[in-house]
């Protein structure tokens, strides 16, 4: 019986030939990562483990991503016990001036190789996807078990593969691609599955496009969300220094438990709206909505594809005086290529904040909670009630053409109403 | 034989008179080395004026993080004669468990092995009266013990008398929390003189030091008894049923104590030969309920005439022991008769004294009982009156001649529709049906009657018994509304880190009963919490702050026993595990899922909540309908409605990680079974 690229990455870490959906499994983990909020509730945890060493402190990585640089004592005192548990236990610490959010930056800095396991303790895990790697959010409790023994209990999930067809028109980016699958599919619609993303469309768009789209795959549920690596992925890795990996593909006659198609040349930009990631309208359908603020950046859209992307729009232009925008690079790298790329100059200029990488907002954590009744455009991946901030404030998630065409305009706006064609 | 001399004087007084008696007599055997009384004696004063040469002064505390070594021994007993306060923390406990203790009673110094220093260290930030760390065998930041063995300063004069406290043993409060017994020189050395008294003790024997010596049963049955004796004692660093044996053959041991569970697995033990055991004549079976078959067994197999007895540390630790000469049932079927100096009596709810053969809580008064609880004059008020009698929590029944039966803790009491079914009295029953490897009898909610017992059983390999069978069984031997309901089988049963049943684990793992609670596809109780109150490292915290969010009055509606019914797209990303961790300090029992859905799921799981997997259930029920649960069987049913739900059973894995309590547990056991 055939395997799909799920149970391939499983059964290879588990010193099983064949693996199947179902089943419950040991798996060896390549890394295992925390955030300050979640590492250390970890901590706490693994203190409690009886003789626990960490297996091996370089496959273990706190990144200080969420509340930093860190916004009140509270946040400081935290990060100072994650950076003391990483000294004593000598694990990968990246933190201020040095980091950047775990899923942009440990794929950056060569850590994320195709084939791998990566276990963190923050569900958008699944965005080492992009990379062909089996990305899984866990637990707390999960990160301190596995940081001691180096591996999780899994149960091996179905796969749902998703075939997408045909040239993406211009604005419509993996973003788009994500938004509109979660809408068909809803957001329990993967429940428990490995997406599996394939189709002649993602020839055209970059890794930056598989990376939003992996990231989102949590939206609807999965448990992972895979790419089968290509020369692209080769081409990513090698310039990361990352090991060269395993390039495992779906078998011909691997089972998948659904398979949904969509073809893109349909496509335009999607937002979606309060307060669910499914709640998906294409942005003609609701542009003139007056906002307040627009964020862009971050994880889902903080690579510099995506910085590119907004500063096009921005480009000689302000943001609408009523409206607040704040861009957030998604490492420092990121940060540094976009000041070299002049896209720093481009913000600026059209009256953006930039800021130094971080979650930030994305969460309601800071550098741009919202207060209530406000309206928010941001390229983050939830827009649950009270996600930005107060619970009455309003969040809708798009592609950066649309959140720099936002910002522009002052109200839910396509780019082509700030770039006639 | 009668120790009578030995009570009125200091542990310090005691160790002194033995090695001038007994001055080459070996005292402590390990391995190859030798100590003898008159050894132990010197090592024990160099240490005492070791110990108050770092600067501790009399009264300070001394805590003892050591395995089952010579060492212990000496430190307790120098300990003394400086006139400091023992406090030993058995060495499984990990870090936190530690801190708690520490907490208690803010010892000075400490006395340890390499293994703990860098715990220690880490802890001592916490503990600035922490001065002085010793370890026995090396290591950084710590004292050398053999350096302080060779001191040669003079103690300082130190006056100590035998109603002094000489130890602060812990012990857990109701809600799980350490306190500090307090007990004086004269209960521990009256109490082990007692026990050496009751064993016929004599310096030929030889003490197995199986029972950890950080313990009470560890310290005076096994330690002080067999120093009243002036006998020889074996210790057993870390117990193994197999080294247990070697050691018995080896040393020649002919006093064992133990815990049931220690005696189970010796005699299951391939290694076990009746034979080697031929040296043992006598030991103490306590701190749980003891089998019969296993009594007779450990009698007729190991050799050794075993002695029940019933005790707990607030009392130094023996109440109550059969003794050598008693007859079969009062050998076998009770805990035996006061100890001598020991008062009993039998009290109800209103704190009346119940006539013979009443079953109420047993209360214990004498020199043994403790002064009271470490700096915590509230918990001391709770069990300890006016008049010096301490209430032991123990529900039992004292028969006209004085054997005390032990019929199980105050709040494990069923009461079905007004009749009070103590377990114990039913469990001994069931144990007797052949195949009954382990049973435990619990209270599970009943709309009529209020509660019903329920026999969680465990059969033996290859029985195969029918639940119907051993209720009949039951019929014909108990009166008649103390039948357990029903029966249900388990593989093991749930256990706590010292080896008793976790009864309330146990009672939701048969049936849970509440109200149900709808949680919609909106709430992400990731999201909400960090615009708000994230930044807190107190995941209680934030599960109160995750609960208000989603219903600002849900925590005070909760009851114990409600459950939730979880939407499919409950606590999506939760990877700091607050839904389920909110979920469970809020008082919810389980949760009915959609499915194996998303971190939610696996995070319930890791922290030991019962979360069971029924579409149907989700969608069949309305908030506020009344709903009963069976994790174990998986069945749900409606009340409300009349309807029945099948979920679908947990896998082996996941169970067994479920019945440890969490994912924790289990990881210790892949790590012992790495190592």
């Amino acid at each position: 019986m055939g395997m799909t690229l799920a149970e391939k990455i499983l059964a290879d870490h588990c010193g099983q030939t064949e693996v199947h959906a179902g089943q419950f499994i040991n798996a060896r983990v390549d890394i295992v990562m925390a955030s300050e909020l979640s590492g250390i509730v970890a901590i706490e945890e693994f203190e409690k483990i009886k003789n626990a060493r960490v297996w091996d402190p370089k496959k273990v990585v706190f990144v200080m991503d969420h509340f930093t640089p860190a916004k009140d004592i509270k946040s400081a005192e935290i990060v100072k016990r994650c950076r003391e548990f990483a000294r004593v236990h000598g694990i990968t610490f990246f933190e201020v001036g040095r980091a950047g959010i775990q899923h942009i930056l440990l794929p950056e800095k060569g850590m994320v190789s195709p084939g791998d396991i990566i276990a963190g303790a923050d569900s958008h895990t699944c965005t080492h996807g992009f990379l062909s790697a089996f990305g899984t959010g866990i637990g707390s409790t999960d990160a301190a078990a596995a940081m001691a023994l180096g591996e999780i209990w899994l149960k091996v999930p179905e796969s749902m593969k998703f075939i997408y067809h045909g040239k993406p028109p211009k604005w419509v980016g993996g973003k788009d691609l994500i938004l509109e699958t979660v809408r068909k599919i809803g957001v329990d619609g993967a429940r428990y599955q490995a997406m599996e993303f394939v189709g002649d469309a993602l020839d055209h768009l970059g890794l930056s496009d598989r990376f939003s789209m992996a990231n989102m795959a949590i939206e609807a549920g999965a448990k992972t969300g895979l790419f089968e690596a290509d020369e692209k992925t080769r081409a990513f890795c090698k310039k990361a220094g990352a090991r060269e990996g395993k390039y495992h593909r779906s078998d011909p006659d691997a089972v998948f438990s659904e398979v949904h198609e969509f073809d893109v040349e349909k496509f335009e930009p999607f937002v979606a709206m309060p307060f669910l990631p499914e709640n998906v309208k294409p942005v003609s359908e609701i542009s003139g909505l007056e906002i307040d603020q627009v964020v862009i950046g971050m994880c889902t859209n903080g690579n510099i594809e995506d910085l590119r992307a907004a500063a096009e729009i921005f480009k000689g232009h302000k943001t609408h005086p009523r409206v607040r925008t704040v861009i957030i690079p998604g490492s420092q790298k990121v940060y540094l290529d976009a000041l070299h790329e002049g896209l720093i100059d481009i913000f600026i200029e059209a009256d953006c904040s930039v800021s130094t990488p971080t979650c930030g907002p994305c969460l309601g954590g800071h550098m741009g909670v919202l207060a209530s009744g406000e309206r928010c455009v941001s390229t983050s991946n939830r827009n649950f009630k009270g996600r930005m901030g107060h619970a009455t404030s309003e969040l809708y998630l798009t592609n950066p053409y649309v959140a720099a065409a936002s910002a522009i305009m002052g109200h839910l706006a396509s780019p082509s109403e700030v770039i006639k064609q | 034989m009668s120790f009578e001399s030995f009570h009125s004087i200091t542990l310090g007084e005691l160790l002194t008179a033995q090695a001038q008696r007994y001055a080459d007599k070996n005292f402590l055997v390990l391995g190859d080395q030798r100590w003898t009384y008159a050894n132990a004696e010197k090592q024990a004063a160099a240490l005492a004026s070791g110990l108050r040469a770092l600067g501790l002064n009399q009264g300070d505390r001394l805590a003892i993080i050591l395995p089952n070594i010579p060492q212990f021994v000496i430190t307790v007993f120098a300990a003394a004669k400086a006139g400091l306060i023992v406090n030993p923390i058995n060495v499984r406990r990990h870090k936190s468990e530690v801190a708690a203790r520490l907490d208690k009673t803010r010892p000075s110094a400490i006395v340890t092995n390499a293994e703990h220093l860098e715990m220690i260290n880490e802890l001592r930030g916490d503990f600035p009266e922490l001065k002085q760390v010793i370890s026995v065998d090396g290591g950084a930041n710590a004292k050398a013990f053999n350096d302080l063995l060779a001191s040669t300063a003079a103690l300082p004069p130190t006056a100590i008398k035998p109603d002094d406290v000489a130890a602060v043993l812990y012990t857990l409060g109701n809600s799980g929390e350490p306190r500090g017994a307090m007990l004086t020189h004269k209960s521990l050395i009256g109490n082990g003189a007692g026990i050496a008294s009751t064993l016929n003790a004599t310096p030929e024997d030889i003490f197995l030091g199986a029972v950890p010596f950080s313990n009470a049963f560890g310290l005076t049955p096994t330690i002080l008894a067999c120093t009243v004796a002036g006998a020889s004692l074996a210790p057993l660093p870390t117990y193994h049923a197999a080294e247990a044996l070697a050691l018995i053959e080896k040393q020649k041991v002919t006093v064992h104590h133990g815990v049931p569970t220690m005696f189970a697995l010796e005699l299951n033990h391939p290694n076990f030969k009746s034979e080697a055991c031929a040296t043992l004549r006598v030991g103490i079976m306590s701190g749980a309920a003891c089998p019969t078959e296993l009594v007779t067994r450990v009698r007729q197999l190991m050799h050794c005439n075993l002695i029940l007895a019933y005790g707990l540390t607030e009392a130094a630790p023996s109440v109550t022991m059969t003794h050598l000469q008693d007859g079969p049932i009062t050998a076998s079927q009770t805990v035996g008769r006061a100890m001598e100096g020991v008062s009993l009596k039998v009290i109800d709810e209103n704190g009346d004294t119940l006539p013979e053969g009443k079953e109420g809580e047993l209360c214990v008064k004498g020199y043994n009982v403790m002064t009271g609880y470490w700096n915590d004059s509230q918990a001391t008020a709770q069990v300890l009156d006016k008049d010096g009698w301490l209430r032991t929590g123990d529900l039992a029944t004292i028969d006209a001649d004085g054997p005390v039966k032990i019929v199980g803790r105050k709040g494990d009491v069923i009461n079905r529709g007004g009749y009070k079914i103590y377990p114990g009295t039913v469990e001994m029953v069931l144990r007797s049906y052949p195949g009954v490897k382990e049973a435990a009898v619990v209270g599970v909610p009943d709309a009529i009657y209020g509660e019903l017992p329920c026999a969680c059983v465990v059969r033996s390999a290859g029985a195969n018994f029918s639940g119907e069978q051993l209720m009949l069984f039951a019929t014909e031997r108990l009166t008649d509304y103390a039948v357990p309901d029903r029966v249900v089988f388990f593989e093991r049963l749930p256990r706590s880190g010292s080896g008793a049943i976790r009864r309330s684990a146990l009672r939701e793992r048969v049936r849970i009963r509440g109200h149900a609670w709808k949680f919609g596809k909106n709430i992400d109780t990731d999201a909400i919490i960090p615009a708000r109150h994230c930044n807190t490292s107190d995941a209680r915290e934030l599960a109160t702050h995750c609960m208000e969010d989603a219903d600002p009055n849900f925590i005070k509606k909760m009851k114990r026993g409600d459950v939730i019914v979880a939407e499919t797209n409950f606590g999506c990303g939760s990877s700091r595990e607050v839904a389920p961790i909110s979920i469970k300090t809020a008082g919810v029992s389980a949760v009915i899922a959609k499915s194996f859905a998303r971190i939610f799921f696996r995070n319930s799981i890791n922290i030991g909540l019962p979360i069971l997997e029924c579409p149907q259930a989700v969608d069949g029920i309305t908030e506020g309908d009344e709903i009963e649960v069976e994790p174990a069987t998986g069945t749900i049913r409606n009340l409300t409605r009349g309807e029945t739900y099948r979920a679908e059973p947990f896998p082996d894995f996941l169970q067994r990680i479920i019945d440890r309590g969490g994912l924790l547990a289990y990881v210790e056991e892949r790590l012992a079974e790495r190592n």
